[in-house]
């Protein structure tokens, strides 16, 4: 281990009124790395993310965030620290995208302090590296899907954290929406940031991850760089997918082919 | 194998100031945000005033403007001067508290509960406030107990219970249906006891009506000036939690906490209103809707909302007087069908334009 643990997961065990979703669950995410989590439907991505974030508070076990337990923390002081975009996330009505950047501020500002040129500087430039300045005044709900996620991508950017937790950032976009949001993740990444993002294509997962985590039924099987972890045998085992894996011809990564599938046996011969 | 993540476009070094802060796409719109409510306030209180010298001129003894001033400044007909301050006056001042509690009551619920039709309604209050005045009217009659203290009581009862059961989100809507019709069947029941001009008593109570009200204004403005200014406080906390519960925690906002305290205020100041003139319709539902629609920000805008509420309430209350020549309808009747029609026009109109 070179870099230093930016976020870390001590036997951490978390899931919702009785149910316990992840069970001793213990992670380093490096400094500065981009991380991607994967793995199936309801494995527990989303909460192990929410539990960072501080949404949700472990049962047992501990977080450790940038050498400090997250429970040290004062709540603005660790909105300053690490920043959520989650997932699903619904616009509110009548919102426009300036409005909602304006309020990606709230850590920064105390009660009674006015707008400071700091706050207008990180909007405008939350608003410029996503593209967003010039729908600033639209309305979120009229928006497309894409021009919507790089709205509250602006408004986590405001929020200006050196950690940022991505659920699933590329969800319900085209092709090149989804590129755009890498890319810009990517840039992020590597002006400092440590990122860490649920995505669900693994091929994507493979081109801009640093560090893979692999989640399956609430536990992290595997943790490295993309091209240690993504094997067959590993979507074999997590996704239950025969596949094949070829270096992606644009960037050498790993980039997964599911073999073809028996036809269903009610079905009959093909 | 190694390989670099390919970047995106190169953002180029970050933006430098000079970036006059008064000029950023932030500063401007936190501004016309600030603008627009204000000027909305400012019109809407324009038109209360018109309103209300309006309302103190006419009646069943019509007033000439020019008889007015001297009977305010102190001296005039001591006739015009009972009728003034014992009867037009406490009314016209209880419509405007009575329309400003259930407008800010209403701004906080529907941000409070993220849904833009939610109301005191949605934790059972109107059905408890109804369940109070029967009680008192029909059980404890006879007792130092109003009707107006029923009402209050039995809302703040029942809402209060929702809360400790329901929580937040969906379980309390839930619970809120289930405890309203346990209580409108108890409703029903304590009607069918009852003789027949206590039950047309009641009848009364259960709409609203601010005739014969005024005796408690000085109580209900008290009220008013503590709760109000505590209502504009947590709206701001609300703004944030209009973006979603998990972002709103992710941004250092205690949740649960704020949503827990502009419920019990929201509470609060839906049990003023109801004291004051028995539980009115509609005007909690759409004094908030009608801010959000005219300035168009989007945040609980408790100032605006309690504002127009007020002018709201007094209007129908004027149209309640004149509507049916010789005969007063309560108040609430008004709103219902008023803001009945106003809510079928809203969701008419939203479905056909798409969200917004
Ligand atoms: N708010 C909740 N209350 C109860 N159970 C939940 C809640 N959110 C998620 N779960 C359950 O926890 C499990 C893990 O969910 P989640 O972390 O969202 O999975 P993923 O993001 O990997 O798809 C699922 O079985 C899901 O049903
Ligand atoms: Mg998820």
């Amino acid at each position: 281990m070179s870099t230093p643990a930016a976020i870390e997961l001590d036997s951490v065990t978390v899931g919702y009124d009785r149910r316990t979703v992840c069970r001793n669950v213990s992670l380093q995410i490096a400094e500065g790395s981009f991380t991607v989590f994967i793995g199936p439907n309801g494995c527990g991505k989303s909460t192990l993310l929410r539990t960072i974030a501080r949404v949700l508070r472990p049962q047992a076990g501990r977080v450790t965030v940038l050498g400090r337990d997250v429970r040290g923390y004062g709540r603005r002081q660790y909105a300053r620290t690490v920043g959520l975009l989650p997932q699903g996330i619904e616009a509110p009505a009548g919102m426009t995208v300036t409005d909602l950047v304006v309020r990606g501020r709230h850590p920064h500002r105390s009660a009674l302090s006015r707008w400071t040129p700091q706050d207008e500087q990180a909007v405008t430039e939350a608003l410029t590296v996503t593209g967003t300045a010039e729908f600033g005044d639209r309305v979120l709900a009229e928006l497309s899907g894409g021009q919507r996620q790089r709205a509250w991508l602006a408004m986590l950017l405001a929020q200006d954290t050196p950690v940022l937790l991505l659920d699933e950032p590329t969800t319900y976009l085209d092709i090149a929406h989804q590129y755009e949001v890498l890319d810009l993740l990517a840039d992020l990444h590597a002006r400092g940031r440590t990122v860490v993002a649920v995505l669900h294509d693994l091929n994507q997962a493979a081109r801009f991850a640093t560090d893979l985590v692999v989640l399956h039924d609430g536990s992290v099987t595997d943790t490295g760089h993309p091209s240690t972890v993504l094997t067959p045998n590993l979507v074999a085992d997590v996704f239950g997918l025969r596949c094949r894996i070829v270096p992606d011809p644009v960037t050498g990564t790993p980039a997964v082919f599911p073999e073809p599938t028996r036809p269903h046996p009610s079905l009959g011969p093909r | 194998m190694t390989t670099v993540p390919p970047l995106g476009p190169a953002l180029g070094p970050p933006l430098r100031p000079p970036l006059d802060p008064a000029l950023g796409p932030g500063r401007r719109t936190l501004r016309r945000h600030t603008r627009r409510a204000a000027l909305t306030c400012l019109v809407v209180l324009l038109l209360s005033a018109g309103l209300a010298v309006g309302a103190l001129a006419s009646g069943r003894y019509a007033t000439p403007l020019a008889d007015l001033w001297p009977v305010l400044t102190g001296g005039g007909d001591p006739g015009l001067r009972f009728i003034l301050f014992e009867l037009r006056l406490p009314r016209i001042g209880t419509a405007l508290a009575v329309g400003a509690a259930l407008g800010a009551a209403g701004a906080l619920f529907q941000s409070a509960s993220r849904n833009p039709l939610g109301s005191p309604d949605i934790v059972g209050f109107t059905v408890g406030a109804a369940t109070g005045a029967l009680v008192v009217l029909l059980v404890l009659d006879g007792t130092p107990l109003t009707p107006a203290v029923g009402t209050a009581l039995g809302g703040t009862a029942v809402a209060a219970t929702t809360l400790l059961l329901g929580g937040t989100g969906q379980r309390l809507i839930l619970v809120g249906i289930g405890l309203c019709a346990l209580l409108t069947s108890v409703n029903a029941y304590l009607l069918t006891r009852a003789e027949v001009t206590d039950a047309q008593n009641a009848a009364v109570w259960l709409v609203g009506s601010l005739n014969g009200s005024g005796a408690h204004l000085p109580l209900l403005v008290g009220t008013l000036t503590v709760l109000l200014p505590l209502a504009v406080l947590a709206a701001r906390g609300l703004r944030l939690i209009e973006t979603g519960d998990d972002k709103a925690l992710s941004l250092g906002v205690p949740v649960r906490r704020q949503r827990r305290t502009a419920t019990a205020l929201a509470v609060a100041l839906t049990a003023v209103g109801v004291a004051g003139a028995g539980p009115v319709g509609f005007i909690a539902l759409a004094a908030p809707h009608l801010a959000r629609r005219i300035t168009r920000v989007a945040a609980p805008l408790v100032t605006t909302s309690a504002v127009l509420g007020a002018a709201l309430l007094l209007a129908a209350d004027q149209l309640a007087q004149r509507l049916v020549p010789g005969q007063q309808l309560p108040v609430g009747a008004v709103t219902g069908v008023l803001g009945g029609g106003y809510l079928a026009l809203v969701l008419a109109w939203t479905w056909r334009g798409g969200s917004r």
